[in-house]
């Protein structure tokens, strides 16, 4: 890898971290998912800027060339967010037709009292 | 008194409800016709309504409402609006004997049955019926339905239209009826009763369904759905034959050229429901 690459991928993972730090401190994501982003981010800043630590995911994966172990690593990480968010997304539109209805039936009662207060 | 006229009759059956007026044994098959029977709301005071979700209806509604006072006056009727950006609230509000409900965002079919059922639910109803608000279902038509929900102890009364090989009938293009007869086999066999028409939204659920549908309702492909999530909650669920028109206004949610995609999707949300553990 040359030196401008290596700085490069250096810059991009500590402008992921500290937008995540941002996005967590603000508050605009959960706490969970804060911990998730934080920890994953921090972790590829420490793979991207240490060069030895590669050598881990290598033995790890036992894949030969370190790239492919890290882009993999990364697929699976997304897919797995993926899926936990498919997860979440189902259970609040659950929640919501569910708090939809719930609005929608009280606004009927709240029509039918209207009407009755507006007839006597 | 209704005013029966015997055509032909099912095997070995003795319709209770009519026992003072017939009583039928026979192994030959049979079907009782009746007309002008008496509204079945008023013979066993039931509390009684129509459910008819609707989306941009507003071509159709009024005569589907209209049907439905004229064959039905002691029934409710409730129509689900279900964030209609057409007229169709307005039509409804100009029907005093009309209730309507409207969601404040889309719910999509599965959503807008549900809240019917929800109201149905907390009103104490003992029958609640699925109606489409296209003008494809008969008014004339509920009798049967609420017949096989009492002769037949059914929790869930289905409106089929293909129980019988009646040319008269509108069934929907080859290619539809193609899918659905895959489905319907799909269902057949899975939950072990014959089904003959899966995707039919003329449906009558009775005070026990009722109860399990308002809580628990699928959302993506109702329908289908519904019969396998009533077979696992061990629920009776019946066909009965009605005759259907072809809708009048509008083009179903459906396009032919969405089949395949469609049946993929259905087929794959049948086999996940039948295999679900919490359903």
């Amino acid at each position: 890898m040359t030196q401008r690459a290596y700085v490069f991928l250096i810059i991009t993972a500590l402008i992921i971290f500290l937008y995540i730090l941002r996005k967590a401190l603000k508050k605009e994501i959960s706490e969970i998912d804060a911990i998730i982003w934080l920890t994953s981010s921090f972790l590829g800043l420490i793979f991207v800027s240490v060069p030895g630590s590669i050598n881990f995911l290598l033995n790890l994966t036992g894949v030969k060339y370190a790239p492919i172990a890290f882009l993999g690593l990364i697929i699976l990480f997304l897919i797995i967010q993926n899926i936990r968010l498919t997860t979440r997304l189902y259970s609040i539109q659950k929640k919501q037709i569910k708090l939809t209805q719930e609005i929608a039936l009280i606004d009927f009662n709240v029509n039918k009292i209207s009407k009755k207060a507006e007839d006597e | 008194m209704p005013n029966l006229l015997i055509k032909f009759v099912g095997n070995e059956m003795s319709r209770n409800k009519y026992s003072n007026i017939i009583s039928i044994t026979s192994k030959k098959r049979f079907e009782i016709k009746y007309d002008n029977i008496v509204n079945y709301s008023i013979v066993k005071n039931k509390k009684i309504i129509a459910i008819i979700p609707t989306y941009n209806e507003e071509l159709s509604i009024k005569k589907t409402c209209t049907d439905l006072i004229k064959h039905h006056p002691n029934i409710d009727i409730l129509v689900v609006n279900d964030s209609s950006t057409d007229n169709t609230a307005k039509i409804v509000e100009s029907m005093s004997s009309v209730k309507l409900i409207t969601s404040p965002i889309n719910l999509g079919i599965g959503g807008a049955v549900q809240l019917g059922l929800k109201f149905a639910y907390k009103n104490n109803y003992d029958v609640a019926f699925q109606f489409d608000g296209d003008g494809q279902h008969r008014a004339n038509e509920f009798d049967k339905l609420l017949n096989r929900l009492e002769d037949d102890a059914s929790d869930i009364a289905i409106g089929s239209r293909f129980m019988f090989n009646d040319k008269t009938n509108f069934r929907s293009s080859f290619l539809r009826r193609l899918g659905i007869n895959f489905f319907a086999m799909l269902i057949t066999f899975l939950i072990r009763k014959k089904i003959t028409d899966p995707t039919s939204g003329f449906r009558a659920f009775n005070k026990k369904a009722i109860a399990v549908f308002s809580k628990n309702y699928p959302f993506d492909f109702p329908e289908p759905e519904v019969i396998i999530i009533a077979k696992k909650k061990k629920l009776n669920i019946s066909e009965v034959f009605v005759k259907m028109n072809e809708r009048e206004f509008g083009v179903s949610s459906i396009s032919p050229l969405k089949s395949v995609k469609y049946m993929f999707k259905v087929t794959m949300a049948i086999l996940l429901a039948f295999f679900r553990e919490n359903v």
